[in-house]
């Protein structure tokens, strides 16, 4: 199944309680690194599946990015850290999928020292993110973020999404967890 | 017609929760992009926002959330190098209840931020004992 091609600049105005205008950026860096515009992902949801898609658990995620983030995109992998990069990018199309797919997923940060990155107020659930370049390290990163979110202070059940950035295709594991499920 | 109880600060209380997510957020983008001063000015900014934050959360009755952005406040004047306001928060975080895991991670941050404070305060005392005159 493949969901409509998005715009990563989509992220700006989606998610009002954060600056996610670098995360666009750093997405688009991340992306062109690999592809020209627009590069695709395979999207695998576990434990849940997006009411938009109709029961389905796998999809693929084209998205897009435009000239003048391009332009901002070059210089930005020239300048930055490449491991700020991922991680940015990947919470750039969290952002993405969050504010197409799940209703209520708007986001919220928190600062470092509460065992996931992001809540989601309106669900009451916690959100992990995390990127990477290597599709073999997927299932092992994905694992320790689960056990990493549902640590989470608030004991709230949420979200892993982890994001890589590999070629010809990108891959996103998107799993929904809770504290009931694993812990038997 | 008697007014709704709980919906004006509710109503307060997210519109700062979404002032100081938004804050923290940005502080992080200016920190990737090497522009420090005007992270930590916006991380400053971000702090008092979770500091005032917990505040009302407390008074609404929701101690957990209150400890957890004191909690969020503390990591950032940490990051700013304010450990004494950093180590008054964890402090008051603490004195309420928290998962044990969480109480555990809170406590050693708090006791790294004790530990900077009295680095300060050993720094201090030398810098004070060199200015006396002597014979006093």
């Amino acid at each position: 199944m493949a969901c409509e091609p998005s715009a990563i600049e989509d992220i700006e105005m989606a998610h009002p309680d954060l600056y996610v205008d670098h995360c666009a950026v750093m997405a688009a860096a991340q992306m062109s690194s690999v592809s020209a515009s627009p590069y695709d992902f395979l999207v695998e949801c576990e434990g849940f599946s997006p009411p938009e898609l109709e029961g389905n658990t796998s999809f693929v995620l084209r998205v897009g990015w435009n000239a003048q983030t391009e332009l901002t995109a070059e210089r930005v992998r020239v300048t930055e850290q490449p491991k700020a990069i991922l991680e940015r990018a990947a919470v750039g199309l969290a952002a993405l999928l969050f504010a197409h797919l799940i209703p209520g997923g708007e986001m919220r940060v928190t600062d470092q020292g509460q065992r996931a990155d992001f809540w989601l107020p309106r669900l009451r659930r916690a959100l992990e993110i995390s990127g990477t370049q290597q599709r073999a390290a997927v299932p092992r990163r994905h694992r320790q973020k689960i056990a990493q979110m549902l640590a989470n202070p608030r004991r709230w059940n949420g979200y892993v999404f982890v994001c890589c950035f590999s070629a010809p295709q990108g891959l996103i594991r998107w799993s929904y967890n809770t504290r009931e499920d694993y812990h038997t | 017609m008697s007014r709704p109880k709980t919906k004006p600060a509710v109503g307060l209380i997210d519109d700062m929760l979404g002032e100081a997510s938004w804050l923290i957020s940005h502080a992080q983008a200016l920190g990737d992009y090497g522009r420090y001063e005007e992270e930590a000015a916006e991380r400053l900014r971000a702090a008092c926002a979770e500091e005032q934050t917990a505040s009302l959360l407390e008074a609404d009755g929701q101690d957990l959330e209150a400890a957890i952005h004191r909690v969020s406040a503390a990591s950032c004047f940490e990051k700013l190098g304010q450990y004494t306001r950093a180590v008054t928060l964890l402090s008051a975080a603490l004195s309420g209840e928290l998962d044990e895991d969480y109480h555990a991670k809170v406590e050693r941050q708090r006791a790294r931020c004790l530990a900077q404070v009295a680095k300060e305060l050993a720094r201090t005392s030398k810098r004070r004992r060199r200015k006396q005159p002597a014979g006093r």
